[in-house]
């Protein structure tokens, strides 16, 4: 091309690079999650339909933007209005702030990744206390597993405000995973689209959240990757491909996690009935293969009425066995990936050590896919800024960005890190990719003019998009947006205070605590710091209007 | 009338002195005694279809066992008669005393028997093909074995290759992409070279050399009048 921008080998290399980005971690743990609390199989019917109505034009909306302006999200902006720089530095700031925390995972993932390959698996059982009379009670009060996650791994503090020391062993991974990313990132196209291989009222909101949140809409992204693409490129219908595909994959994952869940479930009841049937027949003294998992119930009847007094001194003992209940206890997030995964996979047959070694290259896999498209959403406009070009070579500027992402990111390290992670998870990116998305189709549609983006796609594509793009893009999605950004609004207000989920480790279990008033702070500068670029760069630009005046 | 009650005394003493002997082994060996134990042996769990029955048999071969921890524990001549059993139960548990083989009324604390099980425990389970969880005395506490320490921190060691693998692909991307750089800074100056080059070939006439050497031969007619030449 003249302007001597880079560009894909071929098409397919930017199909895989959206996929890759696209998949990730959310597809694997968050649509399983949701799919459960909202009722199974039925989730589907508002994911397909919020898939259709907004979130498949915004993402054709993203690649088309990209494909015609050519440069990462500010300059594509900038081109659209230069009113609206504001939108793209909004998308800058977001891909960063989600930077900075998600590689937080992919150094989980190494953390656990590297400690596979110890025989046995280091969370297979509880490790025993100082004198070698048990375990350690905080492991036996939960599961070894959890206790692997919370004390091991994350060394976890008993609230936010505790924050504690930093855990070398997190810190070294973290940099390592840093590392991976840079290498990655300074190959520039060729290196992004060759990462190929991937095996895998409240509800209609979560749908919406999760389409957008999934296909990556408003992290200028898509925009970047877009922008290296052939200018004849048809990216209607690779849109359509990549958002069915990631959609496919987050089918297949909930398959594959509902699998899991039944399985860990059923081993835990099995667990519990064989618990209850020792605790019986060494209460009553009664024969060894006396009581039976058919015949316990009748047999716990049958004692308590015949003999209530000694039934009366274990009854605190005494666990109903519910499969039912063990599967509906749904995790979400990194208790999914860490927890109930690991647990199910000690307890695979053969060698657990393959299983788990597997397992965590997947969710690296996965994790790094995405981190690059995070990045890209960061460099691409970066780089395409003539003032930073001018004086840092790329390799250094990119090398910058990511000691400053990765120096914020020891945060997470700490005691307290696993807090910050989950604010940073909840609200670095929520609202604001809702309100910046809206502006973007606002700003496509009725500032920079409908008409005129029809007659600049059909330029380049070679002929206009059909009724379904412009309906959806004119008046469907707009309104389904506001709508979405209304009830946000309305459930943080009326919510009350926010709270976290903290480890209580004399208990062994979750407890839910209050966030004090600085993480409150840190949560709205979150939200504002990319919200506010969009007000701020147009007065910006207004301002210098009228001095060239 | 007394000699009467003194022949009943005697014929009656020997039953009389059998229950009192009954009843001082029920008040040696009773289930809420401070110094019984309670024994819970699970066959079915650690053998499966191997299971062997619990008889007379076995329970002496319990009481022998005792009687030998007993003995190495506290170098007293102990014998299988200082282990009393009773409260024997379908579940196979029991409770057992142990008594001093010198003086066989009152049962030893236990402490003593205690020591004395800890001290060859892994005997004691070996004997019946049982282990800590399925031979259990319940009140001593098995001794867990601690899990293997692992020789070297493997994490540490799996984190260091791949580290210094992707601290060599870096060091290799750095080196080649300098390098293509300066290709191509000496490829751009080599390309001004050539420039000046056919300007002095255009100077001094037609010199075939210079041109041909880079890019061909071209023929000074038809060279485009480049804007920089034209100070000629």
């Amino acid at each position: 091309m003249e302007d001597g921008r880079p560009s894909w080998d071929n098409p397919m290399q930017f199909i895989f690079a959206c996929i890759s980005f696209a998949v990730g971690l959310s597809n694997v743990w968050r649509f399983p999650y949701l799919c459960q609390m909202h009722g199974g199989g039925g989730f589907l019917i508002p994911y397909v339909i919020m898939l259709v109505a907004a979130g498949l034009p915004l993402f054709y909306l993203e690649l088309a933007l990209g494909q015609l302006m050519r440069k990462g999200s500010i300059g594509a902006w900038r081109a659209v209005s230069p009113y609206l720089i504001g939108v793209g530095a909004g998308s800058l700031v977001i891909a960063f702030l989600v930077s900075v925390y998600y590689n937080a995972i992919n150094s989980w993932s190494l953390w656990y990744l590297f400690h596979s390959f110890e025989n046995p698996l280091p969370w297979a059982s509880c490790p025993l206390n100082r004198n070698n009379t048990g375990l350690i009670e905080e492991c036996a009060k939960s599961s070894a597993t959890e206790y692997f996650w919370y004390r091991k791994t994350l060394n976890i503090s008993p609230s936010i405000n505790d924050t504690g020391i930093i855990h070398w062993g997190m810190i070294l991974c973290l940099i390592l995973s840093w590392l991976v990313v840079y290498i990655c990132i300074i190959r520039g196209t060729e290196s992004t689209g060759k990462i190929e291989q991937l095996t895998d009222p409240k509800s209609w909101i979560d749908a919406a959240t999760q389409i957008f949140y999934s296909l990556g809409l408003g992290f200028g992204s898509l925009i970047a990757f877009a922008s290296f693409n052939e200018k004849n490129n048809n990216c209607e219908i690779q849109a359509v491909i990549i958002a069915l595909i990631n959609s496919l994959t987050s089918v297949f994952a909930s398959i594959v996690t509902f699998a899991i869940y039944g399985f860990k479930a059923t081993y835990n009841y099995e667990s519990c009935i064989e618990r209850m049937i020792l605790l019986l027949t060494n209460t009553f003294d009664l024969e060894e293969t006396a009581i039976t998992s058919d015949t316990l119930d009748k047999w716990t009847a049958h004692l308590n009425s015949t003999a209530p007094d000694k039934f009366a001194t274990i009854s605190s003992q005494i666990e109903t066995c519910d499969l039912q209940s063990h599967l509906d206890t749904a995790a979400e997030g990194t208790g999914l990936i860490f927890i109930v995964y690991t647990e199910a996979i000690v307890h695979m047959p053969g060698p657990s050590q393959i299983w788990s070694i597997l397992y965590f290259s997947m969710v690296l896999v996965l994790g790094i896919g995405s981190m690059l498209g995070n990045m890209a959403g960061v460099i691409t406009p970066l780089s395409d800024m003539k003032i930073i070009s001018k004086y840092l070579p790329r390799e250094l500027m990119i090398g910058i960005t990511c000691l400053m992402a990765c120096g914020t990111g020891m945060i997470f390290s700490t005691e307290a890190g696993n807090y910050w992670f989950v604010i940073f998870n909840d609200y670095a990116a929520t609202l604001a990719l809702l309100l910046i998305v809206l502006i973007e189709i606002i700003g496509v549609c009725y500032i920079h003019g409908i008409r005129r983006f029809l007659g600049e796609i059909e330029m380049m594509v070679g002929r206009k998009p059909n009724l379904y793009w412009i309906v959806t893009w004119v008046f469907i999605s707009p309104a389904l947006i506001v709508s979405l950004l209304i009830f946000y609004v309305v459930d943080y207000i009326t919510s009350g205070r926010l709270s976290y989920i903290a480890w209580d480790s004399s208990e062994g279990r979750s407890v839910t605590l209050e966030y004090p008033t600085y993480a409150l702070a840190v949560i709205g500068l979150l939200v504002v710091a990319s919200i506010s670029c969009i007000p701020l760069m147009a007065i910006v630009v207004y301002i210098r209007k009228q001095l060239k005046k | 009338m007394k000699m009467c009650f003194m022949l009943l005394l005697i014929v009656f003493s020997p039953f009389m002195a059998a229950g009192s002997g009954a009843t001082a082994l029920g008040q040696l060996c009773f289930k809420d005694s401070p110094n019984a134990f309670k024994v819970r042996i699970s066959l079915k769990t650690a053998l499966g279809d191997e299971a062997y029955d619990w008889d007379e048999s076995e329970q002496f071969y319990f009481q022998a066992t005792v009687a030998y921890g007993m003995r190495k524990s506290m170098n007293k001549p102990f014998n299988v008669s200082d282990v009393h059993i009773c409260e024997k139960t379908e579940r196979i548990s029991f409770y057992f005393v142990v008594t001093d083989p010198y003086s066989g009324s009152k049962p030893l604390p236990k402490t003593d028997v205690e020591n004395a099980i800890r001290m060859v425990r892994a005997r004691f389970n070996n004997a019946f093909s049982l282990d800590d969880h399925t031979l259990e005395f319940v009140g001593i506490k098995p001794t867990f074995s601690p899990t293997p320490e692992q020789p070297v921190t493997v994490w540490l060691i799996v984190f260091g290759v791949i580290m210094g693998l992707i601290v060599v692909g870096l060091i290799m991307i750095i080196v080649t992409s300098q390098r293509d750089k300066m290709k191509k800074a000496k490829s751009a100056e080599k390309e001004k070279e050539n420039e000046e080059a056919n300007f002095k070939g255009a100077e001094n006439g037609i010199s075939c050399q210079a041109l041909c050497e880079s890019e061909g031969c071209q023929n000074e007619a038809f060279y485009p009048d480049d804007d920089n030449l034209t100070t000629l």
